[in-house]
């Protein structure tokens, strides 16, 4: 029978055939979050604004600094600011002058403070405003400016402070700050007089017929997406405009997929119409280009004009959103016509806490900042190595099948990981009975070679009766609680219905902590580090993809206030969890990938951009966003290699893998629904160029690992972009593709567009530059074409320096201990170079009572010699590591850009103590634009030695 | 390996004492590292490169090829391509001799896998002393190696005995092929002799006919016909709605899961399945099947069927009459004779019958040309079952069959795939696939692929992916085994399978398969 009856049969097929043909979206999902015209804070705010600059000279702003109440004593100017509306708002006023030259102003607001307000929906929710940001984001221990001067004229009082004649002018009507550098202003509050506290209030119902004005709108309940928030105290955001002038460029505020150099956000050509808005959120599938929200926030933004860079800090945890517009006008400066970035920083709750840093360079900035927030932890040095991640290794075999194919084709890994899927039902501290039912022999597997696990324990706790962890933490109240305070919050997640830990709890970070024990965790061992995922919160079904605001934590406090600190309290404990595992003094220094951050998450954690897709433009956006994360001082920072969603080319794979290899976490991973893409899979040509730039990473480990150590005592990011290398090149100032590798003299750009056979590289001084593969030599200022076929990594060393490495390629960075070093030396114009390598350990914290090799290696023109020298404080606290490390040498030192007078050298004169030896030296003539070299051959110094070579 | 084939090409003159072969040197290649007499190493592959005989094994590569050191790790930092050198030589005597990658001597780690003897940690970095394993090494390796050796002699053994087999299976199959050629000859004389009855009778009836014409019951004979005809229809009709009755209830079941995926299982955003659960959910919210249109649409059907019946109804009477077997007027007709009826009877079931042993040939052919493998050797085992458990699963392999995946959690099987076709990749056990360097003893222990696979298509529809699908890489084993199930990538599995039908041969392949591959085109 060929009939068939049409309609009775195409149906159903039909909708399979609808099916299959919905494509999986490739753009994330506007509609799940919040345009600034839909958070009613951000409206109202930018609505004032509005009014602001329409109004124009006759805008009056509501905010007078009652000159009677101001008082200075220690560092430390009190008053009273009055909002003149309502009959009058007491906004207590801090102005803190810190020993580093940094200024912090605090408005806070009294009726709250005292706790006299009234709460909508009989809401236990705290009524000050949010005060305890600074006990999670600070360091403590801030010395105050105690011989800080203040006086007060026509108006206007000025504070004088620190050595290098820094000035607070405080205009008391309307309220507004500028701060001073030996009489020049570079920060300016209230400068368009945009201030508002909104405090707090009772809702008055409205009478019939009267209409709510487009404030009071947005004022209560707030519904976006099918949720409703209570917003049992009303409105209550802070904001403030913020004017740099005369700076034209300002960084930071991560984390956005945008680049560097941050856009004007209020229209125009080229310009965004949206704020960049800081809400920790898992975002789907992310855009490049956009000022939208993401993973993690450090609201810390630079202002960079030429020779001067100026920073401030916003101290708020809550939803915050940040305007940025240039004018070409300054004001404040008769001499200059450069323009001035103006600011306007929306935060939805909390207090009004604005840090202003001098400078009056980027090395102050980061030094400034860094001593507020904490330094980079210096890492273990495996987490700076290679990582091979994919979501999922789906059992222990397929681990130890990876493990041993690295090895097979000669690719360095250092640790691989487990996404969620080894648990037993996405419940965390277990293992899948059947897949991974001997989680001890695949680490002790990967322990041989002195590799690591990685596995992933996510904020989210199944909603399980018999899961344990859940059960605890539902007994003993340490879970999140709903908007009535008492109930657990229960949400979705991977796991399906879910409570989530709260760490802002003490108590629930100590309960914490002791999960990670080896008795509490089975299976885990010394080799197993953590991965915290999802810790925005993400929240499948809660609003935006993350939690309710009204979601109550300890304290009583809403998780408004809160939310953008979230995810550090969590990778906080993890980290505390895992440093004291061992017990008995024996700490590691743990490691910690957290996706969510915020200004401290550097103490304790490293991050990666999120999940990120294989495409072009993914690759492209990767660094900017990295060097943002640098100069924000969370330069431990990584992409996903390869992207995460989506299959990659294998160009796109190679490049990225080229590109990775100067991310400082440097991790390759992909999506359960892509196909495999660990490095030996790719095929020739591809694996060996992959092979190639993985072993580039761990030869410059050394390097990378001094880099870090000044990130972490220094605040220098590790990754620096030419605004920060060389301030007074403007030309330099939007660069974000290219870029400098910590104190090495080492620029490169990474390729990240398809089908490069070259690219245009832009040398910022006068200097001589190398290739790094081939010496090929340039010496002019400004952009050159550069050759970038597929097995070629544009990456040159600037003249002058020294850069230590080691040319022993292992199958770990643990195994490469002991292996000795190559000095490349590239010469500068003048002859001369520089360089500094740290060593210690690499993984307990002995470097802290003194055990580590710091030294600085010099080659002088004047007598033509090599001198190591010691740069350790207390070299007598480094005995016994030197004991250890003494064997370990420089094998090769090769001398870039010698001249040809070289040619005739064969040996040189080696000084080691009192001893004295002769060493090869092998001269090579540079052709066709490449410079000559000369090789030492093994010298046979101690790493651990001060010596000299003599090429005279 | 191409590396030694170079270095036999540069034999030196002088012969090298093993007292001074330098450490990390074979002794075949011994004589490659003779000092001159001028006491100086020409680099192997680049001897424009001299150097002085003291810094060979100096720890410092002086060699672009990296044979200056054969015994550190020196030169480990160079190109694969560039090396001239195989590797560390550790002697492991009472093992086997092996080579070590460079970079992995003086690294702090005895690697036993490849150097049994310990020689590779010789420096003592950070203090790590290796210790002699060869006579341990030695004597597991060589029970395993007994017991492979022992395991390839009885596969071979196997594979004799399947070749037997399949040559037995195939004797009788084309056996069994000439004896229905046989038959279907016999047949067609069969069905000839019956239409010549039939003619005859036909004749005979005509003439009857002539006399007495009774157009009748040619008549009735045909109203048999079509109400026959008519009844086929009815029941075809009748399973089309069965059919669509099935359809519908098994939509609703789908629509079901769905709905159920959408409201009881996590909304993941990152889960492409779920997503596109929830858009299906909104398809069906916002544009609920009409299932009144639906029936609507079925009386559509209704109507159409019984258009159809009779328009081919009608066709059927017009050829009748064209062919002179209706009267153009149809009047009442005499019933046909008795011997008329039952000579076209027999006629119909000679036709039957002739036509079933046709089609029984054209199944014994395509079984013969069916891709068992070279000399058939795959057909003793087809329907035969093994089964494996990995992870959550317990995988099921049906040789030429088909593969399941059965969970253990809720027990549900899963099709991965059903047999299609023989595929040989002879780069299988190449570098480019299995690692440039050497595998441990331990894991060389392992038989290696033969490069026959068999391929495995249209399993069932992935969750927001494709169809399932098995490549079972064979290699030789007496005993038919599933050693190990890999999912490649999403719903792309890949089974390691042992059986005796590639054992033997080079490389223990099965012989030759491209003769099936072109059948099977």
């Amino acid at each position: 029978m060929r009939y068939r009856p049409m309609s009775a049969r195409s149906a159903p097929v039909l909708v399979l055939t609808f099916l299959s043909l919905l494509q999986p979206a490739q753009m994330v999902k506007h509609d799940n979050f919040k345009t600034c015209s839909q958070s009613g804070f951000c409206k109202r705010n930018r609505a004032l604004a509005d009014r602001a600059q329409a109004a124009g000279a006759s805008w009056i702003a509501p905010y007078e600094l009652d000159e009677k109440t101001l008082e200075l004593r220690d560092g430390v100017l009190t008053g009273k600011i009055w909002k003149t509306e309502a009959g009058g708002i007491e906004l207590p006023l801090q102005v803190s002058l810190l020993e580093n030259g940094v200024a912090r102003v605090t408005i806070d607001e009294a009726q709250r403070r005292s706790g006299d307000i009234i709460l909508r929906h009989d809401s236990k929710a705290r009524k000050e405003r949010y005060n305890e940001a600074e006990k999670w984001a600070l360091v403590g221990g801030h010395k105050y400016q105690k011989t800080a001067t203040m006086e007060t004229k026509e108006g206007v009082t000025t504070i004088a402070y620190g050595p290098n004649n820094y000035e607070a002018r405080i205009t008391h009507k309307p309220f507004s700050v500028q701060f001073l550098n030996k009489g020049e202003v570079y920060v300016v509050f209230n400068d368009r007089n945009l201030m508002n506290v909104e405090h707090w209030r009772p809702k008055i119902e409205k009478v019939e017929g009267e209409e709510p004005t487009e404030d009071e709108e947005t004022y209560w309940e707030e519904t976006f997406g099918g949720n409703t928030d209570s917003k049992p105290r009303g409105p209550e955001s802070v904001a403030l405009d913020i004017t740099f002038p005369g700076y034209d460029h300002v960084y930071g505020i991560p984390e956005h997929a945008t680049s560097l150099s941050l856009r004007e956000t209020r229209g125009g050509e080229g310009n965004y119409n949206e704020p960049y808005r800081l809400y920790n959120s898992d975002v789907f599938e992310y855009e490049t280009d956009s000022p939208m929200t993401l993973y993690g926030s450090i609201p810390f933004m630079q202002a960079q004009k030429k020779g001067s860079t100026v920073g401030v800090f916003w101290l708020s945890a809550a939803e915050t959103w940040v305007d940025v517009i240039k004018t070409k006008q300054n004001p404040h400066a008769l001499t200059t016509e450069k323009a001035s970035t103006q600011t306007h920083w929306i935060s939805e709750s909390g207090l009004l806490d604005v840090f202003v840093l001098p400078g009056p360079d980027a090395t102050w900035v980061y030094r400034q900042y860094g001593e507020l927030t904490g330094f980079t932890t210096l890492p273990a040095l495996f987490s700076i190595a290679y990582h091979q991640c994919r979501w999922n290794y789906i059992s222990q075999d397929d681990v130890k099948d990876v493990d041993r194919k690295f090895d097979k084709f000669d690719i360095p890994y250092d640790v691989i990981w487990l996404d969620i899927e080894y648990t037993d039902g996405k419940k965390y501290f277990t293992w899948d009975p059947l897949t991974f039912n001997n989680p001890e022999s695949m680490q002790k597997t990967l322990a041989k070679r002195d590799r690591k696990l990685v596995a992933i324990i996510d904020p989210h706790i199944k909603n399980d009766g018999n899961y344990a962890v859940n059960k605890e933490m539902v007994e003993k109240g340490f879970g999140v609680k709903d908007k009535g305070a008492e109930k657990v919050y229960e949400g979705w997640c991977w796991p399906g219905s879910s409570h989530w830990v709260d760490c802002f709890n003490p108590a629930a970070v100590d309960w914490w902590k002791s999960l990670f024990k080896f008795d509490k965790f089975i299976g885990s061992t010394p080799n197993l580090w953590i991965w915290n995922d999802m810790n925005e919160p993400s929240v499948f079904n809660g609003p935006e993809t993350t939690m309710p605001k009204d979601n109550i934590h300890h304290g009583n406090w809403e998780h408004r206030d809160v939310h953008n600190i979230n995810g550090m309290s969590f990778h906080n404990a993890t980290y505390e969890g895992l440093k004291v595992r061992l017990g008995n003094g024996k700490e590691r220094r743990p490691f910690v990938l957290t996706r969510s951050f915020f200004a401290g998450s550097q103490r304790s954690a490293a991050m990666w951009t999120g999940d990120n897709q294989a495409d072009w433009p993914h690759l492209q956006q990767a660094f900017p966003m990295l060097l943002a994360n640098g100069i924000a001082g969370f330069p431990f920072a990584g992409a996903d290699v390869g992207g995460f969603f989506g299959n990659p080319s294998k160009e796109l794979l190679t490049r990225w893998y080229q590109a990775g290899a100067f991310y400082p976490f440097f991790r390759g991973h992909a999506h359960i629904d892509a196909k495999r893409r660990e490095p030996y899979l790719a095929g020739e040509p591809y694996v060996s160029i992959i092979r190639d730039a993985i072993r580039l990473r761990y030869s410059l480990l050394p390097a990378w690992y001094t880099a870090f150590h000044r990130a972490s005592w220094e605040g220098m990011p590790i990754l620096r972009p030419h605004f920060v290398m060389f301030p007074e090149d403007e030309a330099g100032f939007a660069i974000d593709d290219q870029f400098f590798l910590g104190d090495t003299g080492l620029l490169a750009k990474p390729v990240v567009k398809e089908s490069a056979t070259e690219t245009t590289v832009y040398f910022p001084d006068k200097q001589v530059y190398y290739d790094y593969f081939d010496f090929t030599t340039y010496r002019r200022k400004g952009h050159h074409q550069v050759p970038a076929t597929l097995e070629k990594i544009p990456l040159f060393m600037r003249g002058g320096h020294i850069i230590p490495r080691k040319d022993r390629p292992r199958r770990s960075s643990g195994l490469m201990k002991y292996d000795p070093y190559t000095l490349v030396i590239p010469l500068s114009s003048e002859g001369v170079a520089g360089g500094v390598l740290y060593v210690d350990d690499g993984e307990t914290y002995a470097h802290q009572s003194g055990a580590y090799i710091h030294r600085a290696f010099m080659f002088n023109i004047g007598d033509n010699t090599l001198r190591s020298g010691n740069l350790h404080p207390d070299p007598a606290k480094a005995v016994a590591y030197n004991k250890d490390m003494r064997s370990v040498r420089v094998e090769r030192m090769i001398i870039v850009g010698v001249g040809k007078e070289w040619a005739t050298k064969k040996e040189v004169e080696v000084k080691q103590g009192s001893k004295t030896w002769k060493a090869k030296i092998v001269y090579t003539e540079g052709k066709e634009g490449k410079a000559n070299t000369a090789v030492v051959k093994d010298p046979k110094v101690s790493i651990t030695k001060d010596w000299s070579v003599s090429f005279a | 390996m191409q590396r030694g084939s170079i270095l036999l090409l540069l034999s030196s003159a002088s012969i090298a004492t093993a007292s001074s072969t330098p450490r990390g040197v074979s002794p075949e290649d011994a004589k490659l590292y003779a000092p001159t007499s001028e006491k100086t190493f020409s680099c192997l592959t680049n001897p424009h490169v001299i150097i002085p005989y003291e810094n060979v094994n100096d720890d410092y590569c002086d060699c672009p090829d990296g044979s200056d050191e054969p015994g550190t790790s020196a030169c480990s930092h160079l190109p694969h391509k560039f090396l001239a050198i195989r590797g560390f030589y550790c002697k492991n005597e009472k093992h086997a001799p092996a080579f070590l990658p460079l970079g992995r001597v003086n690294d702090g780690i005895c690697d036993y896998e490849i150097c049994c003897d310990g020689s590779d940690e010789w420096a003592g970095v950070g203090g790590v002393k290796c210790e002699n394993k060869c006579g341990e090494i030695g004597k597991a390796a060589g029970k395993l190696a007994a017991e492979r050796e022992r395991l390839r002699n009885e596969g071979v053994k196997k594979k004799e005995e399947l070749l037997d087999r399949a040559k037995i299976m195939r004797v009788e199959l084309e056996g069994n092929v000439k004896t229905t050629r046989v038959k279907i000859e016999a047949l067609g004389e069969k069905v000839k002799w019956l239409e010549v009855q039939l003619r005859e009778t036909e004749e005979k009836e005509r003439l009857k006919m002539v006399k007495q014409p009774k157009k009748g019951s040619k008549l009735g004979v045909l109203v048999s016909l079509a109400r026959e005809r008519m009844q086929e229809l009815k029941s075809s009709l009748e399973k089309v709605r069965g059919d669509r009755d099935s359809a519908r209830s098994k939509l609703e079941k789908a629509e079901g899961i769905l709905k159920a995926l959408k409201e009881g299982y996590n909304p993941n955003f990152n889960d492409e399945g779920v997503k596109t659960a929830r858009d299906l959910e909104n398809l069906l919210g916002e544009d609920e099947i009409d299932w009144e249109g639906f029936t609507e649409a079925d009386g559509v059907a209704e109507q159409s069927i019984r258009t159809w019946v009779h328009d081919k109804l009608a066709d059927f009477r017009q050829m009748l009459v064209e062919n002179g077997l209706l009267a153009d007027n149809s009047q009442g007709g005499v019933p046909e004779s008795r011997a008329l009826s039952s000579a076209r009877q027999a006629l119909q079931t000679g036709k039957t019958e002739e036509s079933d042993t046709k089609s029984h040939l054209e199944a014994l052919l395509a079984d013969l040309s069916y891709p068992y493998g070279h000399d058939d050797v795959f057909r003793p085992l087809k329907g035969e079952c093994i089964s494996s458990q990995f992870g959550e699963y317990t995988y099921e392999y049906c040789f030429l069959g088909t593969a399941y995946q059965k969970s253990l959690k809720d027990s549900s099987s899963v099709s991965l795939g059903e047999y299609s076709r023989i595929e040989e990749d002879k780069s299988i056990n190449d570098a480019s696939v299995r690692g440039i360097f050497e595998s441990g003893w331990e894991e060389a222990h392992d038989e290696g692929l033969s490069g026959i696979s068999l391929i495995h298509e249209n399993g069932q529809q992935c969750w927001n992916g494709p169809k399932r699908s098995v490549k079972v890489d064979l290699y030789c084993s007496a005993v038919d085994e599933l050693r190990s199930v890999k999912e490649e990538e999403k719903c792309v599995y890949r089974f390691e399978v042992g059986t005796a039908a590639v054992c033997g041969g080079e490389h223990g392949h099965g012989g030759n398969v491209e003769e099936n591959v072109r059948d099977e085109l």
